[in-house]
């Protein structure tokens, strides 16, 4: 359970109040993970920050457009994946990845080979991500890189849970067989490893 | 449990999504089945190389939303009617200049009919007043002849004696 929960929805109240404070830090709460959810989801980094500002702007310049019904972090997710799915239509983005797009990897402290077959490795993964159907992108981008429950995922998706279930199943045998060449499939676990 | 429905549970597995009595009849068939031994491996390496793909800082800061949104408050305040304007889809732009078009066509089409008719009453009832104002032949139908005549309601005719004819 996200610690931050009961705090943002006091933060948000406190800023449909007037109190701009409150604003700030919310943003300094959340404007990497929306930031990221938009960039893996469209797979461009100026898209992805463009979004991410709307995002932080529509809650500033409109604050009573949240409601407390839902969590804060789904409310957030909902119109930052709405956003994406907006500029993928309009744009065509498909969120595949650009020629001679630079992936940013902290280079500070491996050597530049294993850089460069990092940067190569992140490429196919974001490739492989980039080839699923809308959905199942938003399903494993919200499981694997935020932690979202079934159930979180579901609400920000606006479907039920066992179709969350079913889109992480579809999506992880397509990656499955996109990273093939990658990833060991062959090795099987010996019996006690597994518990 | 069948390998069909094992299968279709480990990635819920793997998250930590299934009920402790379906990860326990997992793990039983599992222990049991090299196949799904191998499916749930291939699974769990796929969740690591996700993990490869790293995540972006932005460029962007809090000074910088909060400038975009007086921006977007100062627009909104001194021209409201534009943005909604660009907010439209373009298919409805379009409908609402063809509605556009419509009326204006349709308006100046009615005009021209309702002037010709005045046009005309009006006309006609000048050369009733210059019937009666005239009145200053014997005759009336000189009268009729001459007012309508004066108010253009009939070409003017040459009015020819044969007299001067010959």
């Amino acid at each position: 359970m996200n610690p931050y929960v009961d705090a943002d929805l006091e933060l948000i109240l406190t800023f449909q109040q007037g109190d701009e404070s409150a604003f700030d830090v919310l943003y300094e709460r959340h404007h990497l993970s929306t930031l990221n959810v938009a960039f893996r989801l469209l797979g461009s980094r100026d898209a992805a920050e463009d979004i991410a500002q709307e995002v932080f702007v529509k809650l500033y310049t409109s604050p009573k457009s949240y409601h407390p019904t839902a969590k804060f972090t789904t409310w957030l997710y909902s119109v930052t994946y709405n956003a994406c799915i907006d500029e993928m239509r309009r744009s065509k983005n498909t969120g595949a990845l650009p020629e001679g797009y630079d992936l940013c990897i902290p280079d500070t402290y491996i050597s530049p080979e294993f850089a460069a077959e990092s940067n190569e490795l992140a490429r196919v993964v974001q490739s492989a991500i980039a080839s699923l159907p809308e959905k199942q992108r938003a399903a494993v981008v919200l499981q694997r890189y935020e932690g979202l429950t079934y159930q979180e995922i579901a609400d920000v998706l606006k479907t039920s849970l066992p179709s969350v279930e079913s889109l992480l199943f579809r999506a992880k045998e397509s990656l499955k067989k996109r990273l093939a060449s990658y990833v060991e499939t062959t090795e099987v676990l010996q019996p006690q490893l597994l518990k | 449990m069948n390998c069909k429905t094992a299968k279709r549970m480990i990635s819920a597995f793997l998250d930590g999504e299934l009920s402790e009595t379906k990860a326990r009849l997992l793990n039983e068939h599992v222990d049991s089945c090299a196949v799904c031994r191998g499916e749930l491996m291939a699974i769990r390496n796929v969740n690591n190389a996700l993990g490869l793909w790293p995540g972006i800082a932005p460029t962007f800061s809090l000074a910088d939303v909060k400038q975009r949104a007086a921006e977007r408050r100062a627009r909104q305040s001194h021209i409201w009617t534009l943005p909604r304007l660009r907010q439209m889809p373009q298919w409805a732009t379009g409908l609402a200049a063809f509605f556009a078009i419509l009326i204006g066509t349709v308006g100046g089409l009615g005009l021209e009919a309702i002037r010709q008719p005045v046009h005309q009453t009006a006309t006609a009832s000048a050369a009733v007043s210059d019937i009666l104002s005239l009145g200053g032949s014997d005759d009336p139908m000189v009268d009729l002849v001459s007012a309508r005549t004066s108010t253009g309601l009939i070409a003017t005719p040459s009015v020819h004696n044969r007299e001067d004819d010959r």
